[in-house]
């Protein structure tokens, strides 16, 4: 019998989660199941319940102060260092200095014996907010050129030098339009959550539900005024992350350890669900306005886009983020011409974040919905003018200037064309739309080609300490953390495969700051392609000493050393792991080593727009088929198939849940998430009965995942790809399926606007104007 | 506690937390089961996802240990109270590591899990599932079942395929045994029953004339509530912390727990839960399609096993789903007074606006009746909502359309989600009722109705979608009566 669990789980094998069994038992650790030390209070915060923006006037904390089981209230002046504590930009004060920026900013926060004297407590406070007049969606921001950091235009002319005007003739086809997606709340699971510990000597010990446990520590540090050796910052796990616990769980960490620091108690920081869907942030909404052009044959000549972000009040990651929707808006195609506007709108709003896709999803809806618009002007079949435009030798330059140079989407689209028997399927659409007078079906295949790196170049690195104790098993540490992306199961099995042990021998404690300092956010999808590599050159460090040593010490021979099965092996020569460790240790030789990788050959100017950003791209492609009713905009995925390229799969039972769950994800982006604000700036759609996340009757009936199968060219981590955030977009099959749906309940004389999220209102609009019922 | 201070101080009340008696010292009706688990018991397996019974991560199994009836219910809106006396089967009780359940195993072996924050209240829905329908061997479960079964639970991972797959392996493994065999809460329980003691700040009577007399005795109804489910009106506490006196739970009253038919009136009780109410309707001569097929959208398991039709129909919601069907079938609500004098008033007058009725400050919704003769293949319901399980309707239209011979006999045309209260639309039933079925009847009707129908925006509509789908909802409806094309998503795809 072959049990995954036991079998031998070197790079490759489909091993479950290294946490599976305390999931599914409920032993799993998250930060609101640790074990609390004796005293620990709980914060909450306090705002304004009207206001969405305004000078703070006036604020009364006294019935705050005096509410059963208070401890401590601050306010921003309490902060002993820093008040600001954005990521990469300044513009988040921790709580409201003076003024208030978005509805449900933090302005005070409150240490209470529990979570509900804290909860009751803050909203005893009393708020005197003169409000101020400030955009408070896109359109509002574009009008009054409010941003939160300066605009971006990248330009490429390949066919006509470098002036912006072409000079040829009309193209034979041009097609325009405006689009709005809306953004999307990240719902994890687990909402925000952080336990401060104070310590001696000013030290605090934080656990934080966090993707970026170096921001925490940084950011714990600047608000209390030490230095960052001062602060430990420990993540095991969250219950997922998304982007949306990369810079959004330090602020919470900050206000806990600020209050345990007042206090001198353990302080537990749990954000309850609707303080968390209106207090932190999410997708990006963005408008967009495009113009295609393309040649009588179907190629892009040149491709026009104005990407513009709601930011929200401040910057935060808004600046990458912007980026790669500019970075992706040409998706898989190539265009001689392009000119590419990014905005990164001010909005009295909560400042967006990263969310899986980092910007690019957004980019990459409108060049899909750009294209079907050149299918349908030019009468050209839409898969077969999606090929005709991938990248390919000699049209393999992008618009921000990296050579495209491995071309595996042609062979992808191909082979997923013919497993899920799209022609056919197609005649069988359209034979159903014809026998049926409200219900019609819609079918689509698009591709996606994601950039992987984080465009910040300097955050392509990577730590990590591998401890060998003397009875052979192994503590691994490194900078990356687990939200449920199956990070650790796949480090763990490099650090198997290198060591020749089973992976019961190797420990992963969790992300800490102490052990492996100044990590990059677990983010990009690049958390196996860096912390697997990092593990990979600790590993080798160890194994290097261990060959010295028995080469040294036990006579070895001077040929190649294995580690296999639980054994070092050198020509007839054979000893187990674990004698071996205990005979260096007893040799003294250091059985400890840290692990540093960093990205090679990556670089990017951002106001030039020219570079190579990406080490590599990942490959995919979806079909999707749909059916809608006509009557009430009712519909339903019938069947989804995707193959998708993951290099050589490290663990392939984890990469298909990667693109199974992105697909799902980003269906209920495209679909039925509907983030809505009301006239005055407070979110509306602000708790899980108004903001609906797909169920299981969302996933596709018929869902076919196949791993396209070859080999990353680039040397990465056993020459796999990164797996995070890509397969998000192949759910724009199902958008682009849906407007196809609408467009047949007209007959196909006009391919309707479809709104992001595509709601059974928006679909019955579309169907609508494309002339239906 | 101000309610039923002359009750006996008794023993400290007592549940039993898997297969451990526990005794609940200091009850603190604020408490809800989540919390109790977490905080008092040092159960941490079970999660809080959102506190408002819509993500299911908090789902445990409620057992009455005399009836052996198990249901899965939302930990963070089910007060403390409502389990004193009965079993809590938790995440804990089912398998730890070394000993999974089957399902934990499945789940293990079927990737079921990534981040695992919401895979504890998965393994406990479809734990609960085997036990509440034993698995067969070589009987492929229908997907909608395996969707029903898991549409309270949300996961933001997986994409669900690989729990449906590890549902399917797991009834694999337990399919011809007793299911309850490998739940160690259930198998090891202890042999004396826990004792049914209550505080007297959580009242649960179990006959009408008890609820009679605490209501009489009862100074502020707003300190100390009626509930039944608690799944709407517990939101005032795990959201708005708000604390409460106490409450009187009316779930275990005999006499609201009946249906019956009496004086030629199918009555059913306001503490029948919506789940019964599924039941009931789901086979036989009371066999109605339309309200199964809205209860099967309505909330989740876990809230139609706590929620009741008392609670839908009191609660004055104008986006209660079954409010719209009875009105089309000329329901009556039953009031009873303190005192025990009982007046019945048509549904249609029981609304008087935006969570508001009749209902006065010392009376109770004891039962609903319609008509016994009523033509179940003639009710029509249509629930439209953003998400299709577990959403709130934007429009819910319900139509009554029963034929005679070639034309309609009287018609019953309700709406919920298009205004302030559930509403039937009488200029709409007067142009149907007696008229021949052709397509001059059918425009003629969505154009009334169209100018009839002047519904709200908010963040789940808009008012012209409100208004266009609720039109499109009657000709659906009438033309399903002329027997044309299939009507629904559902029903084209199985053909």
């Amino acid at each position: 019998m072959n049990d995954p669990r036991t079998a031998p789980a070197s790079v490759g094998a489909a091993v479950p989660h290294d946490s599976a069994v305390g999931h599914v038992s409920g032993t799993a650790v998250y930060v609101d199941d640790l074990v609390l030390p004796v005293g620990t209070l709980h914060a909450a915060t306090g705002y304004d319940r009207g206001a969405a923006c305004g000078r703070l006037e006036s604020l009364d904390l006294e019935a705050v102060r005096g509410a059963p089981g208070v401890r401590d209230v601050v306010v921003a002046a309490d902060v002993p260092g820093q008040l600001d504590v954005g990521a990469v930009f300044p513009g988040d004060p921790l709580l409201a200095d003076g003024s208030i920026r978005y509805h449900g900013q933090p302005v005070f926060a409150v240490a209470a014996d529990t979570l509900r004297l804290a909860q009751q407590a803050v909203r005893r406070a009393g708020f005197g907010v003169e409000p101020e007049p400030a955009p408070l969606n896109v359109a509002e921001s574009l009008a009054a050129g409010a941003f939160v950091l300066p605009s971006r235009t990248w330009e490429y002319h390949q066919d006509s030098g470098d002036t912006a005007e072409s000079t040829e003739a009309e193209p034979a086809f041009r097609v325009e339009g405006e689009m709005y997606l809306r953004g999307q709340e990240h719902f994890y699971l687990e909402g925000q959550a952080a336990l401060a510990v104070p310590g001696e000597d000013d030290t605090m010990l934080v656990y934080s539900s966090t993707q970026h446990p170096d921001e925490v520590q940084h950011q714990v540090a600047a608000v209390l005024g030490v230095a960052m050796h001062k602060v430990r910052v420990n993540c095991r796990r969250m219950g997922g992350g998304f982007g949306g616990k990369e810079t959004q769980a330090g602020p919470l960490a900050c206000l806990a350890a600020l209050l345990a620091r007042r206090t001198g108690r353990a302080v537990k920081y749990r954000m309850p669900r609707h303080d968390d869907m209106i207090q932190t942030g999410k997708r990006h909404d963005f408008a967009a306005s495009f113009r295609l052009d393309a040649d009588a044959d179907g190629q892009i000549r040149q491709y026009d886009v104005i990407l513009a972000g709601k930011c929200g009040h401040s910057p935060d990651l808004s600046d990458g983020i912007v980026d790669r929707a500019m970075f992706h808006a040409l998706n898989a195609y190539y265009a001689p011409n392009a000119r590419i506007t990014g905005h990164r709108c001010r909005t009295a709003t909560v400042s967006n974040t990263a969310f899986r896709g980092f910007g690019g999803p957004q980019g990459m809806v409108v060049i899909e919905a750009a294209m079907d618009e050149l299918a349908f002007a030019s009468g050209i079949d839409r898969l077969e003018l999606r090929k005709r435009n991938l990248y390919a030798p000699g049209r393999d330059t992008t618009p921000y200037g990296q050579t495209v140079k491995q071309h595996v989407l042609a062979a992808i689209m191909d082979d997923l064309e013919t497993r899920c028997d799209y022609r056919a399927r197609q005649e069988a659409a359209r034979a159903f739309n014809a026998e049926h007078r409200y219900f019609r079906k819609g079918l689509a295949l698009t591709p996606v080609q994601f950039g992987i790196s984080f465009t910040a170049i300097h955050l392509n690195q990577a730590g990590a300490l591998l401890h060998v104790y003397r009875d052979g098993s192994v503590g691994l540490s490194h900078g990356g953390t687990e939200m449920g992306q199956g990070l650790y199961a796949k480090v763990r099995q490099v650090v198997a495969r290198s060591l020749g042990l089973p992976v019961e021998r190797i420990e992963l404690g969790g992300a800490e700051t102490d052990k492996v300092p100044n990590a990059s956010a677990t983010a990009a999808s690049a958390g196996s392609d860096l912390n697997g590599m990092a593990a990979l050159a600790a590993c080798s460090t160890i194994k290097t000493r261990l060959a010295e040593f028995l080469r040294a010490e036990l006579d070895w021979p001077a040929e190649p050393i294995q580690f296999a099965g639980g054994e070092i092996r050198c020509g007839g020569q054979t000893l187990s792991f674990t004698e071996a460790a205990a005979a260096a240790h007893r040799a003294r030789v250091s059985l400890s080593a840290t692990g540093f990788y960093r990205t090679p050959d990556i670089h990017f100017d951002k106001e030039s727009g020219k570079g190579r950003p990406f080490y590599y791209y990942a490959n995919g492609a979806a079909a999707s088929e749909v059916v809608i009713d006509t009557l009430t905009g009712e519909y339903r995925v019938l069947r989804t198939d995707i193959v998708h390229d993951v290099g050589d799969s490290l663990n392939p039972a984890i990469d298909l849940g990667q693109i199974e769950g992105g697909f799902v994800q980003g269906l209920g982006w495209l679909t039925t998430e509907e983030l809505l604000w009301d006239d005055d700036g407070r979110l509306i759609s602000n708790s899980p009965a108004n903001y609906k996340i797909p169920t299981a009757h969302d996933c596709p009936e018929t869902f076919n995942v196949t791993l396209h199968r070859g080999a990353n060219p680039e040397p990465t981590i056993f020459r796999s790809k990164a797996v995070g955030e890509p397969p998000l977009m192949l759910a724009i099959s199902a958008w682009c399926a849906l407007r196809d749906a609408c467009s047949a309940a007209g007959g196909h004389r006009v391919l309707p606007a479809l709104a992001v999220p595509a709601t059974p209102e928006a679909v019955l609009r579309a169907v609508r104007a494309a002339g239906g019922r | 506690m101000k309610t039923g201070h002359d009750m006996p101080q008794g023993p400290a009340p007592e549940l039993w937390v898997n297969a451990a008696p526990t005794v609940v010292t200091a009850f603190d009706p604020n408490v809800s089961v989540l919390v109790f688990l977490r905080e008092h018991c040092g159960l941490t397996g079970t999660k809080e996802g959102c506190a408002s019974g819509d993500c299911g991560a908090c789902t445990v199994l409620v057992r009455d240990p005399a009836e052996d009836r198990i249901t899965p219910i939302n930990a963070c809106i089910t007060p403390l109270g409502a389990v004193l006396g009965r079993q809590i089967v938790t995440v804990e009780g089912v398998g730890a590591p070394g000993s999974l359940h089957p399902v934990q195993q499945a789940m293990v072996d079927e990737h079921g899990s990534q981040c695992g924050f919401c895979t504890p209240g998965f393994v406990m829905s479809l734990v609960g599932a085997q036990l509440r329908s034993p698995p067969q061997a070589d009987s492929a479960m229908p997907r909608d079942v395996r969707v029903r079964n898991i549409s309270g639970n949300l996961c933001r991972c997986t994409g669900y395929r690989p729990i449906f797959s590890a549902a399917a392996r797991a009834d694999d493994t337990v399919a011809g045994t007793a299911p309850a065999q490998w739940v160690p809460a259930i198998r090891d329980q202890p042999a004396e029953r826990p004792r049914a003691d209550l505080p007297s700040s959580y009242a649960r009577p179990t006959r009408e004339a008890q609820l009679q007399a605490l209501l009489s005795r009862l100074p502020d109804r707003k300190r100390v509530p009626l509930v039944a489910g608690a799944t709407d009106l517990w939101l005032e506490v795990s959201q708005r912390y708000q604390d409460f006196d106490g409450f009187i739970d009316v779930s275990a009253v005999a006499e609201l727990r009946r249906i019956e038919t009496r004086d030629g009136r199918l009555q059913i009780g306001a503490a029948v839960t919506l789940e019964e109410v599924q039941d009931w309707f789901g086979f036989g001569v009371w066999q109605s399609g339309a309200i199964t097929g809205v209860l099967e959208r309505f909330g989740s398991p876990q809230i139609r096993a706590r929620g009741t039709v008392g609670g839908n129909l009191a609660n004055a919601s104008p986006i209660a789903d079954l409010p719209p069907l009875l009105l089309t079938l000329d329901a009556r609500v039953h009031l009873v007074q303190a005192d025990g004098s009982r007046r019945v008033v048509a549904l249609d007058d029981f609304y008087t606006g935006y969570r508001q009725t009749v209902l006065g400050g010392d009376e109770y919704l004891a039962a609903v009746d319609v008509p016994a003769n009523t033509d179940w293949s003639a009710l029509q319901a249509y629930k439209i909502s953003k998400r299709e399980d577990d959403d709130i309707s934007s429009t819910l239209g319900a139509f009554y359309l029963p034929r005679k011979t070639d034309r309609l006999g009287a018609c019953g045309v309700a709406f919920g989600g298009v205004a302030a209260t559930p509403v039937r639309i009488a200029e709409v039933e007067t142009a149907l009722s007696g008229q021949v079925l052709d397509d001059t009847l059918i425009d003629d009707a969505c154009d009334l109705l169209a100018q009839r129908l002047a519904p709200i925006s908010d963040v789940r509509a808009s008012a012209d979608y409100r208004r266009d789908v609720s039109v499109n909802l009657l000709r659906k409806a009438l033309e399903r009566v002329r027997g044309q094309a299939p009507s629904t998503l559902a029903e084209v795809l199985s053909r």
